[in-house]
């Protein structure tokens, strides 16, 4: 375990694209407890494929998923998903917001977006992880992140399904943890 | 049968116009906090007839807002309600 992600993290952000929804199943199934910590998937979809992924989501995991609504409160111990046609903020005080701003990256949500906002709401508390995506979203989000201390994780892209957005992310983020996916379970299963 | 459309923008809570039938505001409340949300909430009901429909976007937390018991719901998930009192 990297010196660097042995913070006190209680919000993991989770961004992923192509090939996002498996490696999450897996890092889900995997997970015993979410303690103290909050976890956020922002997950590219088509945008007018209505699913119910926090649904799908639930099936893998005890831990409540719920799908996000405007100024919802982000509690600890509950996994929360954006929802589609919608940017995902966050609020200092701990509550979602979102907005219908133009795409960010060809995206709506954006993983930049919340990465960004995350950092600047909770700063060295929020961890953001990039997975298996086609495009390049994410990558400055990390960036927001670790510049206010945060921690920040790649997947292995050559564990990924699509390796272009973890690519880029380490391409903008040099110093980012790279784990595979067991390793990640791994990590959230020690920082809770 | 003829429909009149109207355009009102919400910085300005008075508003002569109305009661509509029809009333859509989706995804404007978002960038509003809660104090605010529920002020125009109430100021849009004002302005929608009794039986009359009104349209939020889809993740808008409009059931916490104060006058929401005027309302009943149409569609949950696509934030479609109807006035009933």
């Amino acid at each position: 375990m990297p010196e660097s992600l042995e913070k006190l993290v209680n919000t993991v952000i989770i961004g992923a694209s192509a090939g996002g929804i498996a490696a999450i199943r897996t890092i889900l199934s995997g997970l015993h407890s979410l303690g103290s910590c909050r976890l956020i998937i922002v997950l590219h979809r088509m945008k007018n494929v209505e699913s119910q992924l926090h649904e799908l989501f639930q099936r893998f995991t005890p831990i409540p998923c719920l799908e996000v609504s405007d100024k919802m409160e982000a509690e600890f111990g509950k996994i929360y998903i954006a929802p589609a046609n919608y940017h995902l903020l966050f609020e200092k005080e701990g509550s979602f917001c979102l907005e219908a701003d133009y795409r960010v990256n060809h995206s709506r949500p954006s993983i930049d977006v919340s990465f960004e906002s995350a950092a600047f709401a909770f700063g060295p508390a929020v961890c953001g992880i990039l997975l298996s995506g086609a495009n390049e979203d994410g990558a400055l989000g990390l960036k927001h992140i670790a510049s206010r201390d945060g921690s920040i994780i790649v997947q292995d892209p050559s564990e990924a399904e699509f390796s272009k957005m973890p690519l880029s992310g380490l391409k903008v983020n040099p110093d980012s943890a790279v784990m595979q996916l067991n390793e990640i379970i791994n990590y959230l299963n020690f920082i809770q | 049968m003829s429909a009149v459309f109207e355009v009102h923008d919400l910085v300005s809570l008075y508003w002569e116009k109305g009661p509509f039938d029809l009333i859509v505001c989706r995804n404007v409340l978002i960038y509003f906090n809660t104090q605010l949300q529920d002020k125009v909430f109430s100021f849009l009901l004002e302005k929608l007839k009794v039986g009359g429909i009104i349209a939020f976007g889809s993740r808008e937390s409009v059931f916490y807002c104060q006058d929401f018991n005027q309302l009943e719901i149409l569609d949950q998930d696509a934030r479609i309600f109807r006035k009933i009192g």
